[in-house]
C-alpha cells in the first residue's frame, strides 16, 4: 500500500529524509518513531505529496506521488501535526469544505458529518467557530476531516495531542477496527506507550536514516532492553535521560 | 456547461466553487477574539465600512470629472488614482486575497491541483478588486454620462462614454492587479517574505501619504492644473498606462486616431498579457514556497535573537518591564504595530504643510487669523486620533494568543494596564507633542506662547488617552487584528473629534489664552482633571481585570 525506493529530501546542505526504503503491507499499523528533528514528518509530507523528495520514490495507493499527487491525495486521509485549520469556519463548514474537496456526495456527506460531530461530542458546537475550540476538539476536527472520505490510507502524525483519554481511548479502537478492514495507518507519535500497544509494525528513523526496524518486541530484543521506550532511547539517545534530569536539577538550585 | 469548460481547462469545477466560497467566508469574516468576544459567525464590518470609505473617495473624484473640462486629462488623473488606490489595497490585503502561507498547510494534502487552486484566487480577486473598482469608479461613470462630451447632445453618445469609463476603470483595476501579483511573488525571490513585509509596511505609509495628500490638495490645484494641460499630448503620456485606459473614453465620444486606436488595444491587451504571468504566481506549489520561505526566516530571526545580548532595563516593576519588552519587540517584528505607530508621521507632515499653505502661516491661538483655521485643524485633530490609533495598535496583535500568560503568572493585570498607558505618554505622545512645539516655534511670536500651548497640549493628549483607556481597557496585545479595525474605530469617532477638537480650540483661543489668569487657572484645572482620571482610571481598570477571563 506504501512503497519508498531510497526516498531522500535535502535542505540545503541539510539530509533531512536519507535513502528510505520501506514497504507497508494493507491493513498494517505502522509506527513510525524517531526524536525530533529525526525526518518523520518530513517523510509524511513526502508521502503525502506536500513536499517532493529530492531523489528515490514513493507510491500511495499504487499511485506515485509526484507523478499522480491528485490520485494519491483522493485516497488518503492526513491529521497533519501543526493542526492547521481555516479558524474562522464553524466545526461543520470545515467537514463540508472537506467533504467538497473530495465529491463526497452531499447527501451522504451530511449524513456523516452529522454523525461523526455526534461521535466526538462535537454537535452541540458545530455552529461555533473552530478558532474558539479547545486543542482536543480541534484535533477531533482535523480527525473527522481525515476521515471524511473514507481513505485507503491514514497518515496520523500526533494524533492523540489534546485528546482526552475517552476520545483516545475510542480513536485507537477506532484504528484497529480500520486496519481490521484492510485500511493502512502510518503512526508517528512519541507517545510509546501507544506505538508499542497499537502497531503491529515499528521503524525507528534517526537523522534521516532507518535505524531499526520490527514488532516492539523485535526492536527492543535487538537492543537488549525490556521495553520499546529504553530501546528508542538506546537507539536515538544522545546522553544519558538521568544525567540530563540532574543538570537540569542543578541548574534549578543556582542563584 | 460550465462544468464542461472548466474541466476542458483542467479546472475542478465542485473543488472551485467550494474554494471560491472559502475564500469569501474567510474574508467576510472576523476571527473571534479570544475570551473577550466570544461569539458566533458575524459579517466584517470592516469590509462595509472600507467599501463605503472606497465609494466617498470615488465621489470626491467627481471634482476632476467636472474640473478638467479634457476628457482624456480628466480621465487619466481619474484611473492614475484608481491604479494607485487598487494597488495600495493589493500591497495591503495581498495575503488574504492572493495567497497565504496558511494555505499550504491546509490545502496541499487535500486532492486540489494547482489550476484549481488559481481559478479560485483569481475569481475570487477579481470578484475583490472589480467591487472595490465599482465603487470608486462608479460615481465618476456616471458623471462622464452627463459630461459635455464635444457638443454632443446624443443620448447614445453620453451612454457610450459612461459605458467606456466604467470598462476603463475596471481595466485599469484588473490590471494594477495582475501586476501586483507579478511584483509581490517576483520581488519574493529577492528579498525574504518577512523583509518584504517590513519595506512594505514603508510604502503604504509613503503611498496612503500620497493619496492622502493629493486628495488633499488637488481640489485647490485642480483650476491651475486645468490650466495648464496641453491640449496635445506629449508623446510620452502614452507610455503610461492610465493614458491607455483614457483613450477608451476618447475612442467613445467619437475621438478615432492612430494613436488612440493603438492606446485602446493597448489597455486591452495589457491584462490580458499579464494573465499567464500571474496564473504561474498563483499556486499551490507558490504557497509552499511563501510557506517555506516564512518559516525560514522565523527560524533565522530565532537564532538571531537567541544570540543578542538582552537589554536590562532598570525599572523598579516588573509590570513596567514587561510592558518595555514587550512593545520593543513588537515595534521590531509586527508590521502593522509599527505602522500604526509610524502613520502619525506623515499625517503630521502632511496636515503641518496644509497648515503653512494658503497665506504662509500656521494657525496661532494666541493671535488666530480665521483663514488659517480650517487647514491648522487637521493637525489638533491628528493630535487627538494619535492616542486613539496608540491605544488600538497596543491592544491588538498577531500572537494576541499569547496573553494567556498574563493570566497564569502572578502579574498584576491593573497594573500592566496601567503600565501601557504611561509607557504610551511618556515615550510616543510627549515626544510627539514636544516635535509640535518646536514646529510651533517657528510661527509663533514669543517661546512663552510655544511652551504654553505645548503644555496644554500635553495635558489634553494625556486627557484623551485617560478617556480612551477608561472606555476600553485592555491587556496589551490581548485582542487580535482584523482588517481595517483601525480605520473602522477612528472612522466611527470621525464625527465626533472634530467637534470636541473645534469646541476644545474655542475654549483655548476665547478663554484659555486670553490672560494669563486665565490661563494658570485652566491649567491648574486640567492637572487636577488629570489626577482625577488617573484615580477613575485606576477604579475601571482594577474593575474591569478582576472580572477578565482567559478563553482563547
Amino acid at each position: 500500500m506504501i512503497e519508498t525506493h531510497n526516498l531522500s529530501k535535502n535542505y540545503n546542505a541539510k539530509n533531512a529524509v536519507n535513502n528510505v526504503t520501506l514497504t507497508i503491507q494493507e491493513g498494517e499499523i505502522f509506527g513510525f518513531l524517531g526524536a525530533n528533528g529525526a525526518g518523520k514528518t518530513t517523510t509524511v509530507k513526502m508521502l503525502t505529496g506536500m513536499i517532493f523528495p529530492t531523489s528515490g520514490s514513493a507510491h500511495v495507493a499504487g499511485f506515485d506521488v509526484v507523478q499522480r499527487g491528485i490520485e494519491v491525495k483522493k485516497r488518503i486521509g492526513y491529521v497533519p501535526e501543526n493542526g492547521a485549520l481555516f479558524e474562522s469556519l464553524t466545526g461543520w463548514e470545515y467537514l463540508q469544505f472537506t467533504a467538497d474537496l473530495h465529491h463526497l456526495d452531499p447527501h451522504v456527506s451530511l449524513k456523516r458529518i452529522e454523525e461523526f460531530l455526534t461521535l466526538f461530542g462535537l454537535w452541540d458546537e458545530r455552529n461555533g467557530r473552530i478558532q474558539q475550540y479547545s486543542k482536543g476538539m480541534k484535533q477531533k476536527i482535523l480527525i473527522a476531516a481525515a476521515l471524511i472520505h473514507n481513505p485507503q490510507v491514514l497518515f496520523l502524525d500526533e494524533p492523540l495531542n489534546g485528546l482526552d483519554a475517552n476520545a483516545a481511548l475510542v480513536f485507537k479502537e477506532l484504528l484497529k477496527k480500520l486496519s481490521g478492514q484492510k485500511k493502512t495507518v502510518f503512526f508517528t507519535s512519541h507517545v510509546l506507550d501507544v506505538v508499542e500497544k497499537l502497531c503491529t509494525r515499528i521503524v525507528v528513523i534517526h537523522e534521516g536514516i532507518i535505524i531499526a526496524d520490527g514488532t516492539a518486541a523485535q526492536i527492543a530484543q535487538s537492543t537488549g532492553q525490556a521495553t520499546l521506550e529504553e530501546a528508542f532511547h538506546t537507539l536515538t539517545g544522545v546522553r544519558d535521560a538521568r544525567e540530563s534530569a540532574q543538570d537540569f536539577l542543578e541548574a534549578l538550585g543556582r542563584e | 456547461m460550465i462544468q464542461k469548460i472548466f474541466s476542458f481547462y483542467g479546472i475542478d469545477f465542485r473543488q472551485w466553487k467550494t474554494l471560491t466560497r472559502l475564500s469569501f467566508q474567510l474574508a467576510n469574516r472576523q476571527v473571534p477574539a479570544s475570551s473577550f468576544h466570544a461569539q458566533s459567525t458575524r459579517t466584517n464590518n470592516a469590509l462595509i465600512f472600507s467599501l463605503i470609505m472606497y465609494f466617498a473617495l470615488g465621489l470626491m473624484m467627481l471634482a476632476i470629472v467636472f474640473a478638467l473640462p479634457d476628457l482624456f486629462w480628466s480621465s487619466f488623473v481619474i484611473y492614475s488614482y484608481v491604479l494607485l488606490m487598487i494597488g495600495f489595497l493589493m500591497l495591503v490585503e495581498f495575503g488574504s486575497i492572493i495567497v497565504a502561507p496558511d494555505d499550504y498547510n491546509i490545502l496541499s494534502y487535500q486532492p486540489v491541483s494547482s489550476r484549481t487552486y488559481f481559478a479560485a484566487k483569481t475569481t475570487f480577486a477579481l470578484v475583490y478588486v472589480l467591487l472595490y473598482t465599482a465603487v470608486l469608479g462608479l460615481p465618476s461613470s456616471i458623471a462622464y454620462g452627463f459630461k459635455n462630451v464635444d457638443g454632443h447632445t446624443s443620448l447614445a453618445i453620453h451612454c457610450t462614454v459612461a459605458l467606456a469609463a466604467l470598462i476603463g476603470f475596471f481595466i485599469t483595476g484588473i490590471g494594477i492587479a495582475l501586476a501586483m501579483i507579478i511584483l509581490y511573488t517576483s520581488a519574493l525571490r529577492f528579498v525574504r517574505y518577512r523583509r518584504l513585509k517590513n519595506i512594505l509596511s514603508y510604502v503604504q505609509a509613503m503611498l496612503s501619504f500620497l493619496i492622502m495628500g493629493s486628495y488633499a490638495l488637488l481640489p485647490s490645484y485642480l483650476e491651475k492644473l486645468s490650466a495648464r494641460l496641453p491640449a496635445q499630448k506629449p508623446w510620452w503620456i502614452f507610455l503610461l498606462p492610465p493614458s491607455w485606459t483614457s483613450t477608451l473614453i476618447s475612442l467613445a465620444s467619437g475621438t478615432v486616431t492612430f494613436s488612440t486606436l493603438a492606446a485602446g488595444f493597448l489597455s486591452l491587451a495589457a491584462p490580458v498579457l499579464l494573465i499567464p504571468l500571474a496564473a504561474s504566481k498563483i499556486s499551490l506549489s507558490y504557497a509552499e514556497n511563501l510557506s517555506a520561505a516564512l518559516n525560514e526566516t522565523e527560524k533565522k530571526e530565532k537564532d538571531k535573537t537567541g544570540d543578542a545580548k538582552k537589554t536590562t532595563w532598570r525599572l523598579k516593576r516588573f509590570e513596567d518591564r514587561a510592558i518595555i519588552t514587550l512593545i520593543r519587540a513588537q515595534f521590531k517584528r509586527d508590521m502593522r504595530f509599527r505602522f500604526s505607530i509610524l502613520a502619525i508621521i506623515p499625517m503630521t507632515i502632511l496636515y503641518g504643510w496644509m497648515g503653512l499653505r494658503g497665506k504662509g502661516a500656521m494657525f496661532n491661538p494666541f493671535h488666530p487669523a480665521w483663514r488659517s483655521l480650517a487647514s491648522s485643524s487637521l493637525l489638533y485633530l491628528a493630535i487627538i486620533i494619535f492616542p486613539v490609533s496608540l491605544v488600538e495598535a497596543v491592544s491588538r496583535s498577531e500572537s494576541y494568543l499569547a496573553s494567556w500568560i498574563f493570566f497564569s503568572t502572578p502579574v498584576d493585570k491593573v497594573r500592566l494596564t496601567l503600565s501601557i498607558k504611561d509607557f504610551l505618554y511618556k515615550f510616543f505622545i510627549v515626544p510627539y507633542i514636544v516635535c509640535l512645539g518646536i514646529m510651533f516655534s517657528f510661527f509663533f511670536d514669543t517661546m512663552l506662547h510655544v511652551v504654553m500651548h505645548t503644555a496644554i497640549l500635553l495635558l489634553i493628549s494625556r486627557l484623551f488617552l485617560q478617556l480612551f483607556f477608561i472606555l476600553r481597557p485592555q491587556l496589551p496585545f490581548s485582542l487580535p487584528q482584523h482588517v481595517g479595525d483601525r480605520v473602522t474605530v477612528l472612522g466611527s469617532l470621525a464625527f465626533f473629534l472634530p467637534l470636541i477638537m473645534l469646541i476644545g480650540l474655542m475654549i483655548l483661543i476665547f478663554f484659555v489664552y486670553t490672560n494669563l489668569v486665565y490661563y494658570a487657572l485652566s491649567f491648574t484645572l486640567l492637572t487636577s482633571l488629570t489626577l482625577l482620571m488617573d484615580a477613575l482610571l485606576n477604579q475601571r481598570v482594577k474593575k474591569k481585570m478582576s472580572r477578565l477571563e482567559f478563553a482563547g
